[in-house]
């Protein structure tokens, strides 16, 4: 009889280097085989994902650079005891209060991810970080003026705030029922909140975290001082979500490259249909939330109301970059709820809008 | 392991997240079973009010992409008129095959049950109701001054013109989109000869330059009667070339596209030994006319084969093609006994070549004007009986019977320009006072602006000092 042993840490590593590698063979093998199968000339193919990657990828990356920056600031001028004391006490109100945070921090979804990492470790809620993350891409200034030009003041501004602030603010509900830190986060951003809250109890429900960081606050920095740890903060911070934001624009301009948005348009209409093609174009087009009110004015006269607002929604909360972003800070069944929450719930809204308003 | 065991095994937090999952499963299957209480929607309708024109087209944009031959059938107006429908996008068009008279009341009707490409179906009846307001005319003025401007003249309320464009350098010429609710002019840049069309939209005021004429005269704009296309003249003035005695071009005529911005423009033909001045279009739009000085012939392009047809004239004008481009009446001079010259009328079938005498007067009577009426089947004619008068009077003439009706008689007035409303029952018309109440040549009169009913032959002024007149439908 073997003897079994436990699984040391070098197993696990093993394992996870064997399914990684495993992973780019597999996708690599599907890519050939559908640019072989697809009739198209390889080298159009090339052009087209090149364009594609480079569109969204130069859209993103200064918005990365910025909210690695806006990370960085927190990082060197942020307290624990901060947050503790701007936050509202009751839990509810604070997750109201997380949804709305992007009117302070204007970052887009790309930017949005290292600041509620760094927030966490700033001792912040669960729920509120939960909420900031899924609303502040489209609850800023930029995005409101951006939609405004687009649509005017009308049911898509106002359906597209209402909207994205009540999703987040459910979604925050939810992690503030039930989520402890150690479900939600990567090991890698439980270490990070374990500095900053040491006796912060992480088994515990998430208002305990903000009490005890406020106990071990630690002295402000100097502004010179403060500036150059923020600046080395970001260079770490857009690096580390840089490779996420890389990978996840990878694989948006695949899926753009084999699956057309015409496509995709031709998939689906009426009041049911519209919506989950626009939310499926959202999650592909992957697109940032300040271009995509222009963006959708394609599809104005093709689609129902409730999909264009499920589309503007949807689609800075949740698409193929921002998922691959979320796992640098989330834990991977984490990643998936913050993707099956939000997409329930604006098809849930945008399919009762198209039934029962006559937009 | 079970699936019981799995299910313990997961956390509060998944399990929290599973059955909020389905409990949102669960509310998305109900509120599809609740039905679709919305339908389709009609986004926009028009005409709407007391405002439309005799030849608007009636619009419903509907809120999705429809099956169109479930649309027509529920369509409805009251009175029923005749008419063609076509789609733009969502967008269902009706255009009258005749022109709604002056002051009818029009209730337009979509009964309930027009499908959607989705399924969705209009779930209520939708009605809307406009009225035909009376023509207007536009018109140039003052006619003895500068500098010349566009304004307006209700043929409800004479006597009341208003003013349209404001240039501080006058306006050249000018025409009304077919639709009436744009009209395109030129107007004089300053003191360097060159003209530029403009283009303004009537009901925003909206003004959008459309050449850029530089060193040329661009003016004598004509639309096609789909308002998509604008000919107009355009002379080079070759202003750096003087010096070295190089004149300006002969007249050429060029097309803007207005279905582009920004607005493309281009010469008819590329040959450039093919001039022409004069523009017009066929009512149906297939075929352009103009007069081509060098050939000393009108020249009619077949626009939808591309075939040029040239038919001999001295007068120097494009004649009028008949509303199906298949007619062109034009006049054609003849040298007289006392060594001056009278015109008279001729028919050529443009399917056939055919070139027949509509008039064919003895030499005291000069025609020079033909405008068919909208209907095709008769035109309205300046006439010159010197054995009577001095001056041209309008007569209506049927080119297959040849017969003749005078409908202006005051022999005071000669009617130099003349054109039909879309209804085809006024005529607007430029008149001059050549004598006064005494019968003595009038010295001081000035062009006025007259509207005529052809079927009762009254005639009204709007508007003295005016020329060019147009009708805004």
């Amino acid at each position: 009889m073997t003897p079994e042993f436990p699984r040391g840490p070098r197993d696990r590593s093993f394992i996870k280097r064997f399914v990684v590698i495993a992973l780019i063979v597999s996708v690599t093998g599907a890519l050939l085989a559908a640019v072989l199968t697809s009739g198209r000339d390889p080298i159009v193919l090339l052009n087209i994902f090149t364009i594609r990657f480079l569109g969204i990828f130069i859209e993103a990356a200064p918005f990365l650079l910025l909210g690695a920056f806006a990370s960085g600031l927190i990082d060197a001028f942020v307290r624990p005891d901060d947050i503790a004391r701007l936050m509202p006490k009751n839990p509810v109100l604070a997750t109201f209060a997380g949804a709305g945070l992007g009117f302070f921090f204007p970052v887009c979804e790309c930017g949005v991810v290292p600041v509620v990492r760094r927030l966490y470790g700033k001792g912040l809620p669960m729920s509120v970080g939960v909420a900031f993350l899924l609303a502040a891409p489209v609850i800023n200034p930029i995005v409101l003026v951006a939609t405004y030009v687009a649509y005017g003041f009308g049911p898509v501004l106002i359906g597209r705030f209402v909207l994205t602030f009540a999703v987040a603010v459910a979604v925050g509900l939810v992690f503030m029922a039930a989520a402890r830190p150690r479900d939600v986060l990567r090991p890698t951003s439980l270490s990070r909140l374990s500095l900053a809250a040491p006796r912060g109890g992480m088994d515990s429900a998430t208002p305990a975290d903000v009490v005890a960081v406020a106990k071990v606050a630690p002295p402000r920095r100097t502004l010179k001082d403060g500036f150059r740890s923020a600046v080395f903060t970001a260079i770490d911070d857009f690096f580390d979500m840089g490779r996420y934001l890389v990978i996840g624009t990878v694989l948006a301009a695949t899926m753009q490259t084999f699956i057309s948005q015409e496509t995709l348009t031709q998939l689906g209409s009426g009041p049911i249909g519209s919506v989950l093609v626009l939310q499926l174009v959202a999650f592909v087009l992957s697109v940032c939330s300040t271009v995509d009110a222009f963006i959708s004015l394609a599809f104005v006269n093709t689609f129902t109301p409730g999909a264009i607002i499920a589309f503007l929604v949807f689609g800075p909360m949740v698409d193929i970059k921002a998922l691959l972003m979320y796992s640098g800070v989330f834990r991977l069944r984490v990643v998936l709820y913050l993707f099956l929450l939000p997409m329930l719930l604006v098809m849930l809204a945008a399919i009762w809008i198209n039934l029962n308003i006559p937009l | 392991m079970t699936f019981a065991e799995r299910i313990t095994r997961l956390s509060k937090f998944d399990r929290v997240v599973g059955i909020v999952s389905l409990g949102l499963v669960g509310l998305i299957l109900l509120t599809v079973l609740l039905g679709d209480r919305v339908g389709v929607l009609v986004y926009r309708a028009g005409p709407l009010g007391e405002g439309a024109r005799s030849t608007s087209r009636i619009l419903m944009e509907f809120s999705e992409p429809m099956q169109r031959d479930s649309v027509e059938p529920l369509f409805s107006t009251e009175p029923e008129l005749e008419g063609s429908v076509s789609w733009s996008g969502n967008t269902f068009v009706f255009q009258p095959s005749q022109p709604i008279p002056p002051g009818t009341d029009i209730r337009v009707s979509l009964a309930r049950g027009a499908v959607a490409q989705s399924g969705r179906v209009v779930l209520s009846e939708y009605r809307f109701d406009f009225s035909v307001r009376v023509p207007r005319v536009a018109f140039l003025y003052p006619a003895n001054g500068t500098p010349q401007n566009i304004w307006v003249a209700d043929t409800a309320n004479p006597g009341n013109a208003t003013q349209l464009t404001f240039s501080p350098s006058g306006i050249y010429d000018f025409a009304v989109s077919p639709d009436g609710s744009q009209i395109v002019f030129a107007e004089n840049n300053s003191n360097n000869g060159t003209r530029d069309l403009k283009l303004l939209t009537l009901e925003t005021g909206a003004l959008e330059q459309i050449t850029n004429c530089l060193d040329a005269s661009c003016n004598t704009p004509v639309w096609r009667p789909d308002g998509a296309q604008i000919a107009y003249e355009r002379v080079e003035l070759n202003s750096d070339l003087a010096e070295q005695g190089i004149g300006s071009s002969p007249t050429r005529i060029w097309t803007l596209d207005l279905t582009s911005r920004p607005v493309q423009t281009r010469p008819l033909f590329s040959d450039l030994q093919l001039l022409g001045h004069s523009p017009q279009y066929s009512a149906n739009g297939e075929r352009i006319a103009m007069y081509d000085t060098g050939m000393g012939a009108i020249l009619i392009n077949d626009l939808t084969d591309g075939s040029l047809t040239a038919i001999p004239t001295r007068s120097g004008t494009s004649g009028a093609l008949s509303p199906d481009g298949t007619r062109l009446a034009y006049t054609e001079i003849v040298l007289a006994d006392n060594a001056g010259a009278y015109s008279y009328l001729r028919l050529a079938n443009l399917d056939n070549n055919d070139v027949t005498n509509i008039s064919d007067p003895p030499q005291e009577i000069d025609d020079q004007r033909a405008v068919w009426r909208p209907d095709g089947r008769v035109m309205a004619i300046a006439r010159r009986d010197q054995s009577i008068n001095r001056g041209y009077q309008i007569y209506i003439l049927d080119p297959l019977t040849q017969e003749i009706q005078q409908i202006t008689t005051d022999n005071r007035y000669t009617n130099m320009f003349f054109a039909y409303d879309p209804t085809g029952r006024y005529l607007a018309v430029h008149r001059f006072p050549e004598l006064d109440e005494f019968g003595q040549p009038n010295m001081n009169g000035l062009p006025e602006i007259w509207m005529l009913d052809t079927e009762t032959l009254q005639m009204t002024m709007l508007a003295e000092n005016g020329f060019l007149p147009r009708w805004m439908p």
